[in-house]
């Protein structure tokens, strides 16, 4: 991280965990952060996924595994360390082992930028936005290159349907947050944060908006495409196990495959976060409403420690709404069909958000 | 696995790693008669096993940690059912379900059924009935988990290298593997 | 209307149900700490009372999978009387159910002619090993214990066939007896009638739990001392029991019914109760004991009934003005239900516990391990598998920890 914060360009707002002069301190609490994140999050939302399916099918979900279930996923997670590792023979090894961790490592990558409070990040870049998004597209590549290395039948055609439907929603996805970018006129994400919280339609002036009510199509678009780029139910062709077992996962066993696992469920959190950003205001509590113990502009960008403590649980709060949403699809629906997921991508939300791009910009830049 | 298998774990790491392995019993259902429609009764609403960190359907044999054979295994499944199991990774469970997957039941003296999936895989939980209840196969990943909980994993694995068919030394039962 | 809507309303109706379902009670038992009430013939296992045994060897040959395997052994019985003939008896050794190999067929209980193998509900009994499933005549002794009453008859239905013998014979004798008596005291004549109209009592309305199975404990003991065998023993001690009773409810209808000739007196066995609440004294003494939840609801329901007749019969009494104490149901204890009947009619209104009962089901009480201590003692001391004893104790404890819940609630 020290050679991008050193081009000084890129850094925007301080992050809090930059204290004392040091070098390797505010390291040491960054990578803290991120790995907390990263580690901590996502078994809560795979804990609310469990129960909440388990409810919406007249389920408990778990009962068993610690306090209410809630160590489920620990569970797992300290089954998945002590599993055999099979490489089938006929695997290219080397491949085979990195593709994991390729898929793993941008979506570790992802939560630098994600702020969750005023300066709780641990970095803000210029390029904030388009960092995440080029960021979260790698992690196609490890799921390719599992499918290929597997040398499953299962696994390549699982691979290469991610691939298409990676490509196929990409574009969606990305033409909606340029249009949130022309919004907020930056691509920061803490300057998206500001910029909402300061953001009113012309001729309500003095009346808060999120950009999710100007842009409930936006929004809408970026949700099914977050979900189609996670592959999760209805959208997980890619590892649709009436046809093909288990996709690019086939063969995988053990650790390797918790970290596929752990990429799916830290991608659910890292788009919810986005979604966060760029759609429901961030850490703002509501529209208007100043977090107590804030000061700065809209009330939400300086705050004492409880007002940081306050906007952490606001962004995770919401996080965790986003997450239920995506559960709630996912018991809800079936899996689409391939034909029908490439054409509900090319024919009906490309040329959506194309349009929802070229109305946003035209406003802005008359109004 | 690694060194799990090689070296006897001090006792709190051997809790812990037991525990992980009790309540995260994914499960592959190889349903080959009505047993299997008592064992998806079981995975339903009513009696919902996932309480039990059971996670139902699991997609593939790599995933699994859990084999419930449920039906009547005949000759010509048997060599996928094996096939199956040897594709699982250790830690490996099985549970014989119902009385055709444990001898035969009504068919032991029959020309085309295999007496048991024990004639060619290790089972772990016999569970009788024909078929059981849905609650006798919790009754019997509870006994399965109390198992596990209980056991040490560097026993078993050694076990299993000796003598591919038996666990553990309170399973005397060496039978030979059907050709 | 389907075709009219607007695109995407589907998709809306989905979200619809799925959180509808999301605020719904779950479905789900929770196994270990809740038991579903299974029916009192549920094809869970086979028990064996070996002591009805003659080992005909009908159950082995009908089995269709062959799964029974009996071996016995003659036996010279010495002659009951100087000079008699010495004769045979069949000795059961070994009686063993496969369980790994049964069907659950239930061919062997139906055809058994001596009542020896019964269903029982129990089905825990998963095993590590294939052979322990084998399950050998002390084993399946011990599942006996388990097989609940039989369920009650329809309203109106005939008595079974025994019972209704059983009680023509004893109505035979006893009427033989008030003939000596009438002869003997002449100005005793009303009595004859009474003795009549007491002994048609107990025929019309006659509860099959009464005379089914209970024995006579003193005959027994007196033919066990006197060197006949159990089986004989105890069929005799049946007989007797079922005497006895007779004898008790002829002499309770002539205390009960002599001065109101024209209000027929209420007996303990014509007041009709409704079933289907259950006694919760019987209950929890016997959860203590460690019974299964399931026994011990069947033997509580049947103590509820029983009281209720009893107090009903009181309150009729003391209306009619007889001052004779009535339906009060001195039963001998079955040997294997030593704890299932209440003999002491409660005189304090049952009708509010009971409506608290019925809620016990809707009252949910989240399981997180704790177990009964004294329940799993209890059971591992009985000599029960340390699982089996665990299971049964989140049961009590669960149960135990609704019923406080009730009470709260009831209280407040």
């Amino acid at each position: 991280m020290t050679v991008l914060t050193s081009t000084t360009a890129l850094a925007q707002a301080p992050s809090i965990l930059d204290v004392g002069d040091g070098v390797v301190l505010p390291i040491l609490l960054k990578v803290a952060l991120v790995l907390g994140l990263f580690f901590v999050v996502p078994l809560v939302g795979g804990y609310l996924e469990h129960k909440v399916m388990g409810r919406m099918q007249n389920r408990r979900g778990p009962v068993e595994a610690g306090p209410f279930g809630s160590l489920q996923l620990v569970a797992d997670g300290i089954k998945f360390i002590q599993k055999e590792d099979i490489i089938p023979r006929a695997a290219d090894k080397p491949m085979f082992a990195l593709a994991p961790g390729l898929a793993l490592v941008p979506a570790l990558l992802v939560f630098l930028v994600i702020p969750l409070g005023p300066g709780v990040f641990a970095v803000d870049l210029e390029l904030g936005l388009f960092y995440a998004l080029a960021i979260t597209s790698i992690s196609v590549l490890g799921i390719l290159l599992g499918g290929w290395a597997s040398a499953n039948k299962f696994s390549l055609i699982g691979g290469l349907r991610a691939g298409a439907q990676l490509i196929a929603y990409e574009l969606p996805l990305i033409i909606t947050a340029i249009t949130v970018a022309v919004m907020a006129g930056t691509l920061s994400l803490v300057g998206i944060v500001e910029a909402q919280a300061n953001f009113t339609l012309p001729g309500l002036e003095g009346f808060n908006l999120w950009f999710v009510f100007p842009q409930i199509v936006g929004f809408a678009i970026f949700f099914v495409a977050a979900m189609a780029e996670l592959s999760r139910p209805p959208f997980d062709m890619p590892i649709g196990d009436s046809e093909l077992v288990f996709g690019y996962m086939t063969e995988y066993t053990g650790i390797k495959f918790a970290m596929f696992l752990l990429t799916e469920y830290a991608g659910m959190i890292t788009m919810s976060a986005l979604m966060v950003v760029l759609f429901l205001g961030g850490w703002q509590i509501l529209p208007g409403v100043a977090t107590p113990g804030c000061e700065g502009a809209a009330g939400i960008m300086s705050c004492d420690p409880i007002g940081i403590a306050i906007s952490v649980l606001v962004t995770l709060a919401k996080i965790m709404g986003l997450v239920f949403l995506m559960v709630w699809a996912r018991v809800a629906y079936p899996r689409l069909r391939e034909d029908q997921l490439q054409r509900i991508s090319w024919l009906v939300l490309v040329p959506l958000s194309l349009a929802n791009l070229a109305f946003v910009t035209i406003l802005t830049v008359v109004l | 696995m690694g060194l799990m298998d090689q070296v006897e774990l001090p006792q709190p790491v051997k809790y812990v790693f037991n525990w992980g392995r009790k309540y995260s019993l994914w499960c592959f259902n190889f349903g080959l008669a009505c047993c299997a429609i008592e064992f998806i009764a079981a995975s339903t609403s009513r009696h919902d096993f996932i309480r039990h960190g059971v996670i139902p359907f699991a997609h593939g044999p790599r995933q699994a940690d859990l084999l419930v054979v449920s039906g009547t295994l005949t000759d010509k499944m048997a060599p996928a059912v094996k096939r199956l199991y040897e594709e699982m990774p250790e830690p490996k469970y099985v549970i014989s379900f119902g009385s055709c997957a444990n001898c035969g039941g009504p068919y032991w003296d029959s020309y085309s059924v295999t007496k048991g999936v024990d004639q060619i895989i290790p089972v772990d939980v016999y569970v009788p009935g024909c078929p059981p209840r849905p609650e006798a196969l919790l009754d019997g990943i509870i006994a399965l988990q109390h198992r596990i909980q209980n056991e040490s994993l560097k026993d078993r694995i050694a076990g299993r290298r000796q003598d591919p068919i038996t666990l553990g030394a309170d399973a005397p039962l060496a039978l030979e593997e059907g050709a | 209307m389907a075709q009219t809507s607007l695109p995407g309303t589907g998709l809306l109706k989905g979200l619809a149900v799925t959180v509808k379902h999301l605020f719904k009670r779950p479905a789900t038992l929770m196994y270990p700490y809740e038991r579903n009430e299974l029916a009192p013939r549920t094809r869970g296992v086979i028990a064996l009372m070996d002591e009805n045994c003659t080992v005909c060897m009908l159950c082995a040959r009908e089995c269709p999978d062959w799964c029974i395997y009996i071996d016995s052994h003659k036996e010279t019985v010495p002659p009951a009387k100087e000079g008699g003939r010495a004769r045979t008896r069949n000795v059961l050794d070994r009686f063993a159910i496969d369980f790994s190999l049964c069907m659950y067929c239930g061919i062997c209980v139906e055809v058994c002619p001596f009542d020896a193998l019964w269903w029982s509900p129990e089905f825990e009994y998963s095993e590590y090993t294939m052979d322990a499933l084998l399950h050998e005549k002390d084993k399946l002794r011990e599942w006996a214990d388990t097989v609940p009453p039989p369920p009650a008859l329809d309203e109106g239905a005939e008595a079974p066939a025994e019972v209704t013998e059983a009680i023509a014979k004893a109505e035979k004798e006893l009427e033989a007896a008030a003939q000596k008596e009438a002869d003997k005291a002449a100005a005793a004549e009303a009595a004859t009638t009474e003795a009549k109209a007491g002994g048609s009592g107990p025929k019309k309305a006659d509860e099959p739990k009464v005379a089914a199975g209970e024995i006579d404990q003193e005959t027994y003991d007196a033919l066990i001392a006197e060197g006949k065998s159990e089986r004989i023993a105890r069929s005799k001690a049946k007989a007797a029991y079922v005497k006895k009773e007779k004898a008790r409810l002829k002499a309770e209808a002539d205390a009960g019914g002599g001065d109101a000739e024209a209000a027929p007196t209420p007996k303990a066995a014509d007041i009709k109760v409704e079933a289907g609440q259950i006694d919760q004294e019987t209950y929890d003494a016997l959860i203590a004991e460690g019974k299964t939840e399931r026994m011990a609801r069947a033997k509580a329901k049947a103590a509820w009934v029983k009281k209720e007749k009893a107090r009903l019969a009181a309150e009729a009494e003391s209306a009619a003005g007889a001052g004779a104490p009535a339906g009060e149901e001195a039963e001998p204890p079955s040997p294997t239900d030593a704890a299932g009947s209440d003999q002491a009619p409660s005189t304090d209104a049952p009708a509010e516990e009971p409506a608290a009962t019925r809620k016990l089901g809707d009252v949910h009480v989240e399981g997180t391990g704790e177990i009964d201590q004294e329940t799993y003692d209890a059971l591992i001391a009985e000599g029960k598998s340390e699982r089996i004893a665990r299971a049964k104790a989140k049961a009590a404890w669960v149960k135990k920890a609704k019923q406080a819940k009730l009470d709260e609630e009831g209280g407040a």
